[in-house]
C-alpha cells in the first residue's frame, strides 16, 4: 500500500520534475549567450534560423529529459495500474499531504492529497500513455522552432498538472489544478503568441473556461455549505445533507464548469480556434487532457447525481439538471458533427469532431452511463490523439492545413495514411472497431435510461453517429484517395513521412486501436470489466442486438453515402450546392458556427452597450448641461474672479507695498548724502556719542 | 611726586575732543588731517598711561602704541598724497566746495 502511494507520488512529481529540468537546461542555454526566441521576432515561421547543429543538440538534450520524465511518470503508472487488473481487490487509497486549514471553529479540514481508486488509475493510464506517445512525437515535430525548450517545460508541467487533477482527493484540489490546466493550455494554445490568431485563440479559450469555471466554483462551494466537507472519499456519505433542489443547482453549476472545459453548446467554440497551437498541444487537448477534465470530473462526482439503486442508476434528485445535461451532450454532439462536415481544414475538423464525440459521452453521463462515458473516453483518447498526430504528419508533409489542397497522398506517406486509416475507421465507428463498441455503449445508455426524452437522445446520438461516418470518409478520401488539384499537384508530389519520432508514435497508437478494438469485442468482457472496477453497484447493460445492429447500419450508410458523395457522384454535391437554401445553411448557418460565437458576443456586449447609451445620455443631458455646465463652470468662474481679485489686490499689493516702501526709504536716506566730508564727519562723532551714552546708561542702571 | 592716571585720562580726553572739533569743524583738508593726528595721539596717550599703571606690568599697550605711531605716519603720508591730487585736479584744498560725489 505504501508503495502504492509512492508510486502514485511519482507519477504525479516526475513531470513536474521534468519542466523543472529542462527550464534549467534552457536557463543555461540561453545565458550563454545563445541567441534568445525573442531576439527574430518575425521570423519565428521561418525554421532556418534555428536548424544550427548547436541548436539541434540542446534541443535533443531538452526533449530527452523532458520524454524521461513522463516516461518514468508512465511506468510507476503501469506498475501501479497492474493492482487494477481484473480479479483483483479495488481499494481506494488516500494519501493526504496536508489540508487547506479551516481548522478554527471546529470547520473540517479540506485534504490536499492523492487518491488513488480504479477511476483515477484508468483515467491516468490513459493520460500517461497518450502524453508518453504525444512527448516523443512532438520531439521531431517541434524540431526548429525557436520556442523548443518553452514547449516542452510548458509541455512537461501541463502533463503534470493533468495528472494532479486526476489524483485530487478534494474537490478544492481538483479546481486548483482544473484552473491550472486552463491557465497552461491558455500558454500552449498561444504557443505561437506573435501569430495574432494564436494570440487570439488562448485568449477566448481562457475566458470561455473562465465562465465554466465561476458556475464550477460556485458549484462546490454550495456543496461545502451543505455538507461541510470537499473530500471525494467523505462526501457521498453526506449527500443527504442536500436537498434535491440544493442537489439539482449543484449539479447544474458543476455542469457549467463541464461546458466550459469540455467545450460543449455554447462554448465550444474555443476548442476549434484552439487548432492554433503546435499539433502536438492539440493533439494532448483533445485525446486525454483538457477537455476530458470535464468528463472524468463528472464520472468522479457521479454520486451528486445518480445513487446505485437495485443494480441501477437512479437519479438522486437532479432528474432536470441530468435531462439539460444530456441535451446539451445530444445538441452539441449533432452541431460539431455537422460542422465538422463543412469545416476545410484538417485539424479543425479533428476539432470538430471532438467537441461532437465529448458529446456523446456527455449524453452517456447525463443518461447514468458512467461506464460508457469513460468507455467512450478511452477509445476516443486513443484514436484521436492518433488521428491528430496523422493530421500533424500530414501537416508536415505537404506544409498546408487545407484538405482540399492535398489529395492522393496514399502512395505518398504510407506510414502516415494506414494508422490514420485505422483512426478514422475507429472515429467513424466502423463496426468491429473500438469507436463502434464504445459508442454502441453510449447509444445503449441513452437508448436504456429513464432520463425524459431518452429515446429523442438516443436519435439524435444515432444521427449523429451516422454525420461522423460521413465526414470521417470525407476527409480520408479527399486527403489520401481524391486525385489532387492540378495548382496543388506540385506540393503533393513532394511530400514525404516524416522521420522516426514523427511516425513511431501513431503507428503504436494505431496498434492500440487495433488492440482495443480486438479488446472491446463483448466476447472478452471488457465493458464488464470497466464497469466492475468503475461501479460495482450498478449491473452492467445486456449487449442489445437492436442498438448494435442498428448503428451498424447506420455506420455503414454514412460511410456509403460519404463515397456516393465525393467518390463515385461528385457532381451530385455540386447539384446539392446548387439548391440556395442548401448552400445558405452550409456557407452561412454551419460553416460560421451557427453564429454562436456573434450571439455569444451579442449577449455579453448588448446589455453593455445598452446601459452605456443610457449612461452616456444621463451624463450628457445631466451631468453635462446641469451640473457642470451651470454649477461648475459658473462656480469656478466666480471662484476665479474673486481669485483675480484677491490676486490683483492683496498679493501683487503685498509685493508693490514692499519696493514702495524700500523707493520711499531710499529717496530719504539719500539726502544724508551731501559729499561733504564735514557732515558726514559730524554725523559719525554724533553716533559714536549716542553709542556710548547709550553704554553709560547700561553700566550705571545695570 | 607719582602723577596720577587721572590727569593723563583728562589729557588724552581734551586732545580727543580738541580733535573731534578740528575735524568737524575745519574746511582745509590739511587742518583735518592734523585734527586726525590728534585723535590718534589721544588714543596713544591712553595706551602708554594705561599700560604704564597696570601693576602686572604688561607692556603690550607700549607695543601698541609704537604700532599706532607707525600706521599714523603711513595714513599721514597717504592722506597727503591724496591731497596733493586733489589740488592738482581742482586748484585748491577746500572740502567745503569738494562735492562731486554728493547726491544730486
Amino acid at each position: 500500500m505504501a508503495s502504492e502511494i509512492l508510486l502514485g507520488k511519482t507519477v504525479l512529481i516526475s513531470p513536474f520534475i521534468g519542466a523543472v529540468i529542462v527550464s534549467i537546461l534552457a536557463f543555461l542555454h540561453y545565458s550563454r549567450g545563445n541567441k534568445h526566441e525573442g531576439h527574430d521576432s518575425g521570423k519565428h515561421d521561418t525554421h532556418e534560423e534555428h536548424t544550427s547543429i548547436h541548436y539541434t543538440r540542446f534541443e535533443n538534450v531538452v526533449s530527452t529529459f523532458g520524454i524521461l520524465s513522463i516516461l518514468v511518470s508512465w511506468l510507476s503508472m503501469v506498475l501501479l495500474a497492474i493492482n487494477y487488473l481484473p480479479g483483483e481487490e479495488h481499494e481506494t487509497l488516500q494519501s493526504q499531504f496536508g489540508f487547506f486549514g479551516f481548522k478554527e471553529g471546529g470547520t473540517p479540514d479540506i485534504p490536499f492529497g492523492l487518491l488513488i481508486d480504479p477511476l483515477s488509475v484508468y483515467m491516468g493510464l490513459i493520460v500517461t500513455t497518450l502524453a508518453l506517445l504525444i512527448h516523443i512525437y512532438a520531439r521531431e515535430y517541434m524540431h526548429g522552432d525557436a520556442g523548443y525548450s518553452r514547449f516542452f517545460a510548458t509541455f512537461n508541467f501541463f502533463t503534470g498538472v493533468m495528472l494532479t487533477l486526476v489524483f485530487s482527493t478534494s474537490f478544492l484540489e481538483l479546481f486548483i489544478f482544473w484552473e491550472l490546466v486552463g491557465l497552461s493550455s491558455y500558454l500552449l494554445i498561444g504557443f505561437w503568441f506573435y501569430k495574432p490568431a494564436a494570440a487570439h485563440a488562448a485568449k477566448k479559450a481562457f475566458l470561455y473556461n473562465k465562465i465554466g469555471d465561476i458556475t464550477l466554483l460556485a458549484g462546490f462551494l454550495m456543496l461545502y455549505r451543505y455538507t461541510r466537507t470537499l473530500d471525494f472519499v467523505e462526501l457521498p456519505a453526506k449527500m443527504e445533507a442536500l436537498t434535491d433542489q440544493q442537489i439539482a443547482i449543484v449539479a447544474v453549476l458543476i455542469f457549467g464548469g463541464v461546458i466550459g472545459k469540455s467545450a460543449q453548446f455554447p462554448l465550444y467554440t474555443w476548442l476549434a480556434d484552439a487548432m492554433e497551437g503546435p499539433t502536438p498541444v492539440s493533439a494532448i487537448l483533445h485525446s486525454s487532457t483538457m477537455v476530458k477534465a470535464g468528463i472524468y470530473m463528472v464520472a468522479r462526482v457521479f454520486f451528486i447525481y445518480y445513487e446505485a439503486h437495485d443494480g441501477h442508476n437512479v437519479f438522486a434528485g437532479a432528474e432536470w439538471a441530468l435531462t439539460v445535461f444530456a441535451w446539451i451532450g445530444a445538441i452539441t454532439a449533432l452541431l460539431a458533427g455537422l460542422q465538422a462536415l463543412v469545416e476545410n481544414e484538417i485539424k479543425r475538423i479533428l476539432a470538430y469532431s471532438t467537441v461532437s464525440q465529448i458529446g456523446y459521452m456527455a449524453i452517456a453521463l447525463g443518461t447514468g452511463g458512467k461506464t460508457a462515458a469513460m468507455f467512450h473516453l478511452l477509445s476516443h483518447a486513443t484514436f484521436k490523439a492518433l488521428l491528430f498526430l496523422t493530421a500533424g504528419a500530414v501537416i508536415h508533409a505537404v506544409h498546408t492545413n487545407n484538405i482540399w489542397e492535398m489529395g492522393g497522398l496514399r502512395k505518398k506517406i504510407p506510414k502516415t495514411f494506414w494508422p490514420m486509416l485505422i483512426g478514422a475507421t475507429a472515429l467513424a465507428g466502423f463496426p468491429g472497431f473500438s469507436g463502434f463498441w464504445s459508442k454502441d455503449a453510449v447509444l445503449l445508455a441513452a437508448y436504456e435510461s429513464k432520463v425524459p426524452g431518452h429515446l429523442v437522445i438516443y436519435y439524435l446520438g444515432a444521427l449523429t453517429a451516422f454525420i461522423t461516418a460521413l465526414y470521417s470518409t470525407r476527409f480520408i478520401y479527399v486527403v489520401f484517395f481524391r486525385t489532387p488539384d492540378p495548382e496543388h499537384k506540385e506540393h503533393v508530389e513532394k511530400a514525404h513521412d516524416g522521420g522516426f519520432f514523427l511516425t513511431t508514435p501513431s503507428i503504436i497508437l494505431g496498434v492500440l486501436v487495433l488492440i482495443e478494438s480486438i479488446l472491446f469485442i463483448p466476447v472478452f468482457n471488457f465493458e464488464h470489466w470497466l464497469n466492475e472496477i468503475l461501479e460495482p453497484e450498478v449491473k452492467p447493460e445486456a449487449i442489445n442486438y437492436v442498438v448494435a445492429g442498428s448503428s451498424a447500419i447506420i455506420v455503414l450508410l454514412g460511410i456509403f453515402v460519404g463515397l456516393v458523395l465525393y467518390h463515385w457522384k461528385p457532381e451530385l454535391r455540386t447539384s446539392l450546392y446548387n439548391i440556395d437554401a442548401f448552400n445558405w445553411i452550409a456557407n452561412e448557418f454551419i460553416a460560421k458556427r451557427y453564429r454562436i460565437d456573434q450571439v455569444l458576443y451579442w449577449i455579453a456586449n448588448a446589455p453593455v452597450m445598452w446601459v452605456a447609451g443610457i449612461l452616456q445620455s444621463i451624463d450628457l443631458k445631466i451631468i453635462d448641461r446641469t451640473i457642470i455646465d451651470t454649477w461648475i463652470v459658473k462656480g469656478s468662474l466666480q471662484l476665479a474672479k474673486i481669485s483675480d481679485v484677491f490676486d490683483q489686490g492683496f498679493i501683487d499689493g503685498i509685493v508693490n507695498g514692499v519696493w514702495q516702501i524700500f523707493l520711499y526709504f531710499g529717496r530719504q536716506f539719500r539726502k544724508l548724502q551731501t559729499g561733504l566730508v564735514s557732515n558726514y564727519a559730524t554725523i559719525f562723532a554724533a553716533t559714536l556719542v549716542l553709542f556710548l551714552t547709550y553704554v553709560n546708561f547700561l553700566v550705571l542702571f545695570k | 611726586m607719582v602723577v596720577p592716571l587721572e590727569y593723563f585720562l583728562i589729557l588724552s580726553s581734551a586732545l580727543f575732543s580738541i580733535g573731534v572739533f578740528g575735524v568737524i569743524t575745519q574746511r582745509n583738508a590739511v587742518r583735518i588731517l592734523i585734527a586726525v593726528e590728534l585723535i590718534i595721539n589721544a588714543a596713544n596717550i591712553n595706551f602708554v598711561a594705561f599700560a604704564s599703571y597696570n601693576p602686572v606690568g604688561d607692556i603690550s599697550g607700549w607695543i601698541f602704541a609704537l604700532f599706532i605711531i607707525a600706521v599714523a605716519a603711513g595714513e599721514a603720508a597717504i592722506g597727503l598724497a591724496i591731497f596733493i591730487n586733489v589740488f592738482r585736479n581742482y586748484g585748491e584744498i577746500d572740502v567745503g566746495h569738494l562735492f562731486t560725489l554728493r547726491e544730486v
